[in-house]
């Protein structure tokens, strides 16, 4: 017990109904790929009725689920308002992944306490993509591969493209898919 | 550190929980849904099935029930278990006090599901203590891993010491997720048997005092057995004069152990104490004396920190050092430790990051999201019915999505299962004694009136009680994830077993006025409510149920008929709809301006209609 201990440290966080369980079985999935140890945690019950959610994920060998305020390496907020919420969880040099339409993103009130954090922010409308393909429930994946591509992404695009095929039921892969890919698209070159 | 793709899974700790069953050969296990618990039994499903396992699973009317019908497996021999959520124990709580006289033959486990937060549930009570109270063993995890490992364990103590054995996993073990190695499910083969004995299994008051001496003894033995250093109780101190140790179960255990790794910190000894109750009294005493100061992390009460002979030098709840309400979050864990550490100089912990962002976020003053019924819900019709008609009522209500109906300013109370009609009654009797007239509506969902308000509505009919009943029937226990019910006939495996509709178990309670509505017709809804009233109020009326039956839109989604489409023209801005209808998919962005529907969520249900007096609200054309 005398070397500090490394872990990776996931939240995604949004509101009840948009998918977000899916969206931590996709990194689950791809970090059990690699063979990494992972434990995480899931909002279940009464919350999951519209309230806010929070996912927690730590890949490489933690025991206790949650992650400590401060500590996140990524962020995926699937709604603006949940990201902001969530925003303590991200640690110095943290990346955070945001489904928004309005920017600027975060709210300039956060603005001193962050600088000098060297946070890497990514904004994505992953809604309009969502709704564009004609389901809204879509935006979850859209925004996992919006993120891929991004140096802080914990994965590769070829990694988590390959676990949203694993996570998701047969008859709706192909959907996945699709919103994976329209996301990664609009990350751009 | 990796491990090997073949044979992993990646479990939520209930999933774990149910694959420990498997893997120690559990014939028999009874439960009924209550987050955290309800994903044991699905799970424990998928792997009979995949596996083609002979387990029997049932879903339970309710945890009594449940706990008795794996008792009684367990007397003829063979292994079973019996999960819920941590109230659940309360509601079986007369059958576990008896059973921990009686004893076992086969193992029984029974897995009670605590909520520190709470984030779904009434109380934060510690089952610990209620294994303390009923003098039966505890295993307390902190890891999926750890959960299915304890309930192996479980069952071989269980059956060594003929006794009940309970496993309390908190909500971050059971909704946990976790890469575990599955390993081969035990098939023990045992075939029932049951000896008769009756000075035992039909014990009189005379033989329930040799039962408890029995118990007794075996509890000093037992209590011997959990002191041992093994597995699950024991502590790395090898010297002495430790400025700072910590002991620690459970989810808080793991924490703790993990800020020691993150920071290298190596000097500090953790005694672990997994197995509560028995109390390890010599191991962690034996701890104790060689640290100079302790500190304890447990949750959700005290169980190891009441067991010290010393508290001194011991920081934890009795002390003030460690809150005695909550959830032991991540923060406020290093916030103690960091405290802790550094008092006894034996190590300066950062200041806990992100807390100034916090400070920043919390002033941005975000908008609350706080749990609402979803769009479309039919519960929402039925309590804009029910506040329609009768604006004034007393609102009794129970547990399940429909406790939301609060939104609706529809709900009142909300003190157990079953008293959305105890307390009707209740209310109405306490009036009734002062001649007051006052109309009662109770609410309660179907699975809830199969799990408690059979007995509720018996007691209010025999007595004479005068209220509206609306049974919000939507096929389906919603709230803890859509278990089926009684009324479904729908089993745990999937399998058809006899459907009892809601309306005969109704007839049953001696009930004569019983009306079945869809709540989306939400202007005659009104209609019958007050009709309801009138019979409650006639000399021989009694009791009026009106069974409000709508399927749950999430498990049955509906086929979209018609757009819901606001006619900006049309609207005035003055957010009725909003307050009085609390749809999350009709959205007001400030006083002043018009409703928008979000098309994220709206599911074209249409009854909102009704909520609008300009008539902006419209379904017009075809649905996307």
């Amino acid at each position: 017990m005398t070397t500090k201990s490394k872990t990776t440290n996931i939240v995604l966080a949004g509101v009840g109904g948009q998918g977000i369980l899916f969206a931590t079985k996709i990194l689950s999935a791809a970090a059990k790929k690699r063979g990494l140890p992972i434990i995480g945690s899931e909002t279940h019950g009464m919350a999951q009725r519209g309230g806010s959610v929070v996912s927690h994920l730590k890949i490489g060998g933690a025991r206790s689920p949650l992650v400590r305020r401060g500590s996140a390496d990524v962020l995926y907020a699937f709604d603006p308002i949940e990201g902001h919420r969530a925003f303590p969880f991200l640690k110095k040099g943290g990346a955070v992944f945001v489904n928004t339409g309005t920017t600027p993103w975060p709210d300039p009130a956060l603005e001193k306490e962050i600088a000098g954090m060297d946070i890497d922010v990514a904004t994505f409308h992953a809604d309009r993509v969502a709704l564009e393909m004609g389901n809204p429930r879509l935006a979850n994946v859209a925004l996992i591969g919006f993120s891929s591509a991004h140096p802080k992404s914990p994965f590769s695009s070829d990694e988590l493209r390959e676990a949203v095929i694993a996570s998701a039921p047969e008859k709706f892969a192909e959907m996945n898919m699709k919103a994976f890919d329209a996301g990664k698209a609009a990350s751009g070159p | 550190m990796t491990i090997t793709e073949a044979r992993v899974e990646i479990l939520l700790g209930n999933g774990a929980i149910a694959r420990g069953l498997i893997e120690a050969g559990c014939d028999v296990l009874c439960s009924y849904p209550g987050t955290p618990s309800s994903e044991i039994v699905p799970e424990a499903v998928r792997f009979k099935k995949a596996e083609n396992l002979p387990i029997y699973i049932e879903w339970s009317a309710n945890e009594k029930v449940a706990f008795d019908n794996a008792f009684a497996a367990c007397l003829t021999g063979k292994r079973a278990a019996v999960c819920m959520k941590q109230v659940g124990l309360n509601v079986a709580a007369d059958s576990l006090m008896s059973a921990a006289y009686q004893g076992v033959v086969g193992g029984l486990v029974v897995i009670s599901c605590d909520d520190p937060g709470p984030h779904s549930s009434q109380t934060e009570q510690d089952t610990r203590l209620f294994a303390h109270f009923a003098k039966v063993p505890v295993f307390d995890p902190s890891t999926p891993e750890m959960a299915r490992d304890m309930v192996i364990r479980a069952f071989e103590i269980s059956e060594e010491f003929r006794t009940p054995f309970i496993i309390r996993p908190g909500i971050r073990v059971c909704h946990a997720r976790q890469a575990i190695e599955l390993r081969e499910p035990k098939r023990l083969g045992r075939t029932a048997n049951f000896i008769k004995d009756v000075e035992r299994w039909a014990a009189t008051p005379r033989y329930r005092y040799v039962l408890h001496k029995e118990l007794n003894e075996k509890h000093a033995r037992m209590a011997l057995a959990s002191a041992e250093p093994g597995e699950y109780n024991h502590h790395d101190a090898t010297g002495n004069d430790y400025p700072l140790g910590i002991i620690a179960g459970g989810v808080p255990l793991a924490n703790a152990l993990d800020i020691l790794d993150e920071f290298g910190i190596g000097d500090v000894p953790v005694c672990h104490v997994g197995a509560a109750f028995p109390f390890p009294l010599s191991l962690v005493e034996d701890f104790r004396k060689r640290c100079r100061n302790i500190l304890v992390l447990e949750e959700t009460d005290t169980v190891i920190e009441l067991f010290l002979q010393n508290r001194e030098n011991v920081r934890g709840r009795i002390s003030g050092h460690v809150p005695s309400e909550g959830e032991l979050v991540p923060e406020i864990i290093y916030n103690i430790m960091r405290e802790a550490l550094s008092a006894t100089g034996v190590y300066q912990l950062p200041v806990l990051e992100g807390e100034k962002v916090a400070a920043a976020v919390a002033d941005m003053n975000l908008p609350t999201r706080k749990p609402t019924l979803c769009p479309g819900c039919p519960h929402r019709a039925s309590f804009y019915a029910i506040r329609k008609a009768f604006p004034k009522a007393i609102f009794t209500s129970d547990i399940g999505c429909y406790t939301l109906g609060m939104n609706l300013g529809a709900v009142d109370t909300v003190l157990d299962m079953g008293s959305g009609i105890t307390m009707a009654s209740g209310f109405f009797q306490a009036y009734n004694q002062d001649d007051q007239e006052k109309p009662i509506i109770g609410t309660m969902g179907d699975s809830t009136f199969y799990h408690s308000g059979l007995p509720s509505l018996l007691n209010a009919v025999y007595n004479d009680a005068r209220f509206i009943l609306v049974l919000l029937d939507n096929d389906i226990t919603a709230m803890t994830g859509m278990q089926p019910t009684p009324g479904l006939g729908i089993r745990a495996d999937g399998s058809m077993g006899k459907k009892i509709p809601l309306e005969r178990a109704v007839e049953g309670c001696g009930i004569d006025w019983i009306k079945i509505h869809d709540p989306y017709d939400v202007e005659n809804l009104i209609a019958l409510v007050k009709e309801a009233y009138e019979h409650t109020k006639q000399p021989d009326g009694g009791v009026a149920v009106i069974i409000s039956r709508h399927p749950c839109i999430i498990k049955y989604p509906p086929k979209r008929e018609h757009r819901v489409e606001i006619d900006a023209e049309a609207c005035n801005a003055c957010g009725v709809c909003v307050k009085k209808f609390e749809c999350p998919a009709l959205v007001q962005t400030g006083k002043k301006e018009k409703v928008t529907i979000d098309r994220r969520i709206c599911v074209d249900c249409g009854v909102c209609v009704v909520s609008c007096k300009e008539g902006a609200i419209k379904e017009a054309g075809s649905s996307d």
